[in-house]
């Protein structure tokens, strides 16, 4: 058998692969906002004043990055309603257990990213606030997290490629997602290649959005006006620094 | 108005003051010069409560700072209290310490939304005052990645003044600059001077020291050890340390 475009180009526009990238990536991105901001509040914490706080979240990155993701899935969606039976409900969905555990699962690893951008931060920045006289949660907000941030897109963006394609292990709690759906067509059909290759297109085209996301947030995070108006080709050259001109 | 005695610090084993006694009068300008190691940016910084010290009073307008009374016994006076001090004592770093993700504008702004909780508004026209008065206003969209070292340093003396505090501290403000740039900073901390801001400036800028210095000090492996005018301090050092510290910088008797 040789590839069939036409069952391909059915497959890639079947309302059924849609919708299976739709579930994808509405997991990843509501999974990954989550983890962002909860990653955020832990990595904080871990530089908290007091030791308990500091244990509880140390705790944390270490509990949830231990325990492999297909675990901490199964955990949620099979033995949580065991012990709280109150989940047995109808609302408590495969989305809704995927979302939870990747949820908590991704913040980990955000935790231990936003850290590690917080200590390349240079120390007389959080020196230079104090001596203006601010207190912790505005020199936060102010001066820690806008640096952090642009430290940390990259790692973030790779942690989010990752995350999306995490979302497939939601498949063993049967979550309709994107390869889910590719399975049970290609059970169907046996036309291996072009599901296959139709599912390949959809992860392509998220991924690449998201690099184009990507390099807009990182244009914005550039504090410079000229890095900021550059095209592509102009942020090739090397640029000279004005301290080195004048 | 600013006032310190018996200031004792050190990091982990190493004593860095070892009982330090100073006083700056309203409007004076001390310069505290001194080797390094020898403690003066420690000291600055205990000033300027950056540091805890470990032993010692310190004093703004008479008020004690960093403790306060609590029926009857001394104790560690709160975060706000001390956060509203530091607000009062402008400190302007060797390394500037500018804020790269905001403008100059921004930089100069962020102290007066923050701390002093002014409206945007009414902020950026206050900052665009100052740094206007630096000699800076055309450049007040860039940001510091832009700006050359003399202008960073610039933007961060208007960023300390513009909370108006009572005390204004340089630490070595212009020993991270290139040669050139140096006299458009001094020319801006010497014009403060003249103005009668009170100012505690450690410098290596000897003939900057003795011309808009008001007293001299010198510090040696924590202590102070000589206080004197200018002209006494430059001309007859008494202390051998200040002697053989003006010996080493080629300095003695000269300007």
């Amino acid at each position: 058998m040789t590839f069939d475009l036409e069952i391909f180009w059915d497959a890639l526009t079947s309302q059924e692969f849609l919708d299976g990238a739709l579930i994808t990536v509405a997991l990843a991105v509501s999974a990954m906002a989550t983890a962002i901001v909860f990653g955020l509040v832990v990595a904080v914490a871990r530089g908290s004043e007091v030791a308990a706080v500091r244990w509880a979240a140390a705790t944390y990155t270490w509990f949830f990055r231990a325990v492999p993701t297909l675990l901490q899935i199964l955990f949620v969606w099979n033995a949580l309603p065991q012990l709280f039976p109150a989940l047995k409900e109808d609302w408590f969905t495969p989305f809704l257990a995927g979302y939870i555990a990747l949820a908590l699962n991704e913040a980990a690893y955000m935790a231990e990213i936003t850290r590690s951008g917080m200590l390349s931060i240079d120390p007389g920045q959080r020196l230079a606030a104090r001596a203006l006289g601010m207190r912790s949660w505005p020199t936060l907000r102010r001066i820690i997290i806008p640096q952090t941030i642009r430290v940390a897109i990259p790692p973030a963006a790779n942690e989010f490629i990752t995350l999306l394609k995490l979302t497939s292990l939601a498949s063993v709690i049967s979550l309709q997602e994107l390869l889910t759906v590719t399975g049970q067509q290609v059970s169907l059909t046996f036309r291996f290649a072009e599901l296959y290759a139709a599912a390949t297109v959809y992860y392509l085209v998220i991924v690449s959005a998201l690099m184009i996301l990507q390099s807009r947030l990182e244009r914005r995070y550039a504090w410079s006006s000229r890095e900021r108006s550059g095209s592509i080709l102009s942020r090739s050259r090397p640029r000279l620094r004005a301290s080195e001109v004048r | 108005m600013l006032a310190a005695s018996g200031v004792r610090k050190s990091y982990g084993r190493d004593e860095v003051l070892r009982g330090v006694d100073i006083e700056v009068a309203r409007g004076e300008v001390k310069v505290i010069l001194g080797a390094s190691g020898s403690g003066k940016s420690t000291l600055l910084r205990c000033l300027a409560l950056l540091e805890p010290v470990d032993a010692g009073e310190l004093y703004l307008e008479g008020t004690r700072l960093g403790v306060k009374q609590k029926r009857g016994r001394l104790v560690p006076a709160p975060d706000r209290e001390l956060c509203r001090h530091r607000s009062e004592l402008g400190m302007v770093f060797q390394r500037f310490n500018l804020f790269p993700h905001l403008t100059a504008i921004e930089n100069a702004m962020v102290g007066l939304v923050e701390v002093r909780g002014l409206k945007r508004r009414d902020a950026r026209e206050q900052a665009l005052a100052l740094l206007d008065r630096v000699g800076l206003s055309a450049r007040a969209n860039a940001y510091p990645s832009e700006l050359s070292g003399g202008q960073q340093q610039r933007v961060a003396i208007a960023r300390a003044l513009v909370m108006h505090p009572k005390v204004m501290m340089f630490d070595e403000p212009t020993s991270a600059l290139d040669a050139e740039l140096v006299r458009e900073v001094l020319d801006v901390i010497e014009l403060l001077a003249d103005g009668g801001m009170t100012m505690v400036v450690v410098t290596h800028e000897l003939s900057f020291a003795r011309r808009v210095g008001d007293r001299v000090a010198m510090m040696d492996a924590g202590v102070l050890v000589e206080e004197a005018d200018p002209d006494s301090f430059f001309e007859s050092p008494q202390h051998k340390r200040s002697r053989s510290f003006l010996e080493a910088i080629g300095h003695l008797d000269t300007q």
